[in-house]
């Protein structure tokens, strides 16, 4: 196993090979996918929670279409393959109807509780 | 106009991109995070929420460079204008309501950046240590846009996932309007 300068050694190489290198998207994937996850985990109010979740699925579908060009693309006999494209399609959808799903629930637990703040609806009943 | 840009900039001068295509995509990569960061630090809900849409459109221009052109409109007409507008209609809507001005103060936050910290530097060794095949110098292009193949795909082996996503949209759409109907059944005589 390398040690961390060792790992970090290959990063100027990443960089400069930006848009031909599939580490370059997976990095821009991870750093979206810790910010994200910092949000859920520290935001009180449910709506900034919400975007945090975006933003990890935004990172999910990075990746996604990443390997789908490059990995794909490796594979002998076979133009990029178009299935990551696909899922990721799915994922569009699939957070398109969680953030509905997700703010009908923000505004009926406002109704319920008068407040956002995930740290004060904390009763079962009123 | 971008993707036109991003190819013809993307000539193979001696195996490396374009220096026009490397600043773009260096560009858009730092856009995106930069405005991600503001999404999660930023006080103000209002600035966070309209930051979010400078994430979606750098993680569109990146499909743009990944060849997914339809991905990238998809994104574009699904995030930004549809779970965007959502958000900001919550945040702007609710901006008295919730109190998000005095939203600032967060919770566990050393908690928070140590969790956050740890997966982003599991993540980082694993993309840094994994040998991937990825020398896309030489990978071909796709043909043809990329909306008829994944036409074709969402029809034939994706034809079960397809038909379940639209009747879970439509659960969707009647499960949102039920949550957040008045309830009159308790005032009816």
């Amino acid at each position: 196993m390398n040690g961390w300068p060792a790992v970090l050694a290959d990063l100027p190489a990443i960089l400069r090979r930006g848009p031909d290198d599939v580490r370059a998207y997976l990095l821009v994937g991870a750093i979206l996918f810790s910010l994200g996850l910092f949000a859920i985990v520290t935001r009180r109010n449910a709506v900034a929670l919400l975007m945090g979740v975006e933003l990890v699925l935004n990172a999910a579908n990075l990746n996604f279409a990443a390997f789908a060009r490059f990995v794909g693309a490796a594979r002998p006999g076979e133009s990029a393959s178009i299935e990551g494209q696909a899922v990721s399609l799915f994922v569009i959808v699939l957070a398109a109807a969680e953030a509905a799903i997700a703010l009908a629930l923000v505004f009926a637990v406002y109704h319920q509780f008068r407040t956002i703040d995930l740290h004060r609806m904390d009763d079962l009943r009123n | 106009m971008i993707p036109s840009l991003a190819s013809a900039a993307a000539l193979p001068a001696h195996g490396g991109p374009g220096v026009l295509s490397l600043g773009l995509f260096l560009a858009l990569a730092l856009a995106t995070v930069v405005s991600a960061g503001i999404v999660v630090f930023s006080r103000n809900l209002l600035y966070a929420g309209f930051s979010l849409a400078g994430t979606f459109f750098g993680v569109a221009g990146l499909f743009v460079f990944l060849r997914a052109d339809f991905l990238a409109a998809g994104q574009v007409l699904v995030y930004v204008g549809g779970i965007l507008v959502l958000i900001l209609f919550a945040v702007m809507f609710s901006r008295d309501l919730f109190g998000v001005r005095e939203e600032g103060q967060r919770t566990n936050r050393f908690f928070g950046a140590l969790v956050a910290t740890c997966a982003f530097f599991a993540i980082l060794q694993a993309i840094l240590t994994l040998p991937f095949p990825a020398s896309a110098g030489e990978a071909p292009l796709l043909a043809e846009p990329s909306a008829g193949a994944l036409g074709r795909i969402l029809l034939s082996r994706y034809l079960l996932a397809f038909e379940a996503v639209s009747v879970l949209l439509l659960a969707v759409l009647v499960a949102a309007l039920h949550i957040v109907r008045k309830d009159t059944r308790g005032k009816q005589p």
